[in-house]
């Protein structure tokens, strides 16, 4: 089993450290990458791939440098970048057949593997058009085609359903799950749901430091009790967005209905909920970047809006 | 005799009794025998399943394939822009037929000079138009994640670039020299003057604009082509006299090339080149 090794991985512009100190240990199963605009998925992305030279640290797959490893690494190695390029006068199954020639896969083999992904990603009746006459999400299908063309024991995905429909979206998972079984994926993407159903583990990410890497399941426990429901009058809603972390409000014959995640339960009635991913999302990346203390700050808050005001005292957002 | 007799027929009872242990010792391995060989033997179905595993393990199995260079030489021909060879292609066509035209019209040294030093300077820019299209299309950080990627990719397009441009420029050497009668070495020096020094403001301007070389590159090198042009108002400046100069301006040239050359390259591995498009 292979066994990805990030040891105090820093990439810096100047003085500014975009990937600052990243440490995990990343073995079979698919990974996902969260984290704000900015947090530097790209950046550690790119280092894992080798395209980018680290400022610092060193990444070691099995105990061995990847800078050393050269073509090795590379061979066993899909990617997808967040901006994936094209020719745009080639064909898509001449550009699959182009970047086979590059994954030094044997004519013969490449001829039935870019038939088997044309397939599965289901571009077979365009795969005789130019890629310029191709939609987002089609050029998107052809990144994913081309990154799992020499059947990489590493697999690495920026945002890989940005573009992507509903439907094509759940066939992307799909196609992820199944191929996890006995590989290593890394993928970065902003939708959570995403991540939600085929992610093993989530690495939480944000300014450049690993914030936290556990399981779905992990993440949500420690989330546990930390989430409300609640029901609020419509014209209070938005006070209580301004004050709160909420994570979903949607309108209800009893009210508004508010689901807000805080330490402390944020008003008299509400009630505690099972967290899900966007919750844990919202704690992580939310409650950290006003820089502001998270104690008390919704003690503030004048709790029965049916009582009293409804106002902040102190506008805590979060 | 009796008693003997009786020994004789007891021995014979005795060994028949003996080959008949063995016979029934033998078949009764042989029935073993075939009793477990026919557990080994799958079931038909079974048979089928484990067969289609295999089959399964066969395709999964990675095939680890290294490319010789003339292969890796064929793929990099096999997908390099049709434009790049065609414009190669017309400039080496161009040039044979300026040469004629020149000669017969019996045209002396500058003339000559006017159009080698314009195709000169053309030949370098136009390899860089085909290392500029990796960047243009964003390509490029795809490629260098290959097996084969853009650093080697480069250094194979180079070679076969660099091989057709020299070819082009040996036969405007030949042909000038062989008209005008002077000496190869001036000529070369001539010709290779504007062609270092393309190369060289080529490579920079790719390095400084990237993923904006198809939009302002074109136009950069159509400029440093009209340059090129410069020398040639200045006739003494093509005097032997001068010669040293050309030397000069060409070890400068040629330096800093490789020096532009291996800083594109540090950039291209450090990723530089490749993710700040």
């Amino acid at each position: 089993m292979l066994e990805l090794t990030l040891d105090q991985v820093t990439k810096q512009y100047g003085k500014r450290a975009v990937v600052d100190k990243f440490s995990c240990t990343l073995t079979h199963g698919v990974y996902g990458l969260l984290g704000d605009n900015g947090a530097g998925k790209t950046t550690l992305l790119r280092m894992i791939c080798g395209i980018l030279e680290l400022s610092d640290g060193e990444i070691l797959l099995d105990g061995c440098n990847i800078c050393r490893m050269g073509t090795e690494y590379r061979r066993m190695l899909g990617y997808l970048p967040q901006n994936f390029g094209y020719y745009p006068e080639f064909t898509a199954r001449r550009f699959l057949l182009y970047m086979a020639a590059l994954k030094a896969i044997p004519k013969d083999l490449a001829e039935a593997k870019v038939e088997e992904l044309l397939e599965l990603v289901g571009l077979v009746p365009e795969k005789n058009h130019k890629v310029k006459s191709f939609s987002g999400g089609m050029v998107r299908r052809l990144g994913i085609a081309q990154a799992l063309l020499n059947d990489p024991e590493i697999l690495i995905l920026d945002e890989p359903t940005a573009g992507l429909d509903p439907r094509e979206r759940i066939r992307f998972r799909n196609i992820i799950s199944a191929l996890s079984r006995d590989r290593m994926v890394i993928l970065s993407t902003h939708i959570v749901s995403d991540v939600e159903y085929i992610a093993d583990r989530i690495l939480l990410m944000r300014g450049g430091q690993l914030l936290g890497n556990n399981s779905m399941e992990g993440l949500t426990i420690e989330l546990r009790g930390k989430v409300w429901e609640c029901y609020v009058k419509p014209e209070q809603a938005e006070d209580y967005q301004a004050c709160f972390s909420v994570s979903n409000l949607r309108n209800t014959e009893r009210g508004v209905r508010l689901r807000i995640v805080s330490d402390d339960c944020p008003l008299e009635g509400a009630v505690p909920v099972d967290p899900d991913l966007e919750d844990v999302y919202l704690y992580y990346f939310r409650e950290r970047n006003t820089g502001e203390p998270t104690e008390g700050t919704e003690r503030d808050f004048q709790a029965d809006p049916g009582k009293k005001s409804g106002k902040c005292k102190k506008n805590g957002r979060r | 005799m009796q008693e003997n007799g009786r020994k004789v027929q007891e021995s014979r009872e005795g060994k028949t009794g003996e080959g008949d242990n063995h016979v029934r010792k033998k078949s009764d391995m042989e029935r073993r025998l075939r009793a477990y060989a026919n557990g080994l033997i799958p079931e038909a179905g079974r048979r089928q399943l484990i067969l289609e595993e295999i089959h399964r393990e066969a395709v999964r199995k990675k095939v680890q394939y290294t490319p010789s260079f003339p292969e890796v030489v064929g793929i990099q021909l096999q997908y390099m822009s049709p434009v790049f060879w065609g414009m190669q292609g017309a400039v080496l066509i161009g040039v044979i037929l300026l040469l004629c035209g020149t000669a017969l019209r019996q045209g002396d040294l500058m003339d000559y000079l006017w159009w080698g030093s314009m195709a000169a300077a053309w030949l370098g820019q136009m390899a860089c138009g085909e290392f500029g299209r990796h960047l243009t299309g964003g390509v490029a950080e795809l490629e260098q994640s290959c097996y084969i990627n853009l650093s080697q990719m480069w250094t194979i397009r180079m070679i076969l670039a660099g091989s057709v441009d020299i070819l082009t420029l040996c036969i405007c050497c030949v042909g000038i020299a062989w008209n005008t009668g002077s000496s190869l070495a001036q000529i070369g020096l001539y010709l290779l003057v504007p062609f270092v020094l393309s190369n060289l403001c080529a490579f920079f301007l790719l390095e400084v604009m990237r993923g904006s070389w198809g939009r302002y590159g074109q136009t950069a090198s159509a400029a440093w082509v009209v340059l090129a042009l410069v020398p040639t108002a200045i006739p003494g400046l093509y005097d032997i006299g001068f010669l040293w100069l050309w030397g000069v301006v060409l070890i400068v040239g040629t330096v800093l090339l490789a020096g532009q050359l291996r800083s594109c390259y540090r950039k291209l591995e450090g990723g530089e080149v490749v993710c700040w498009n």
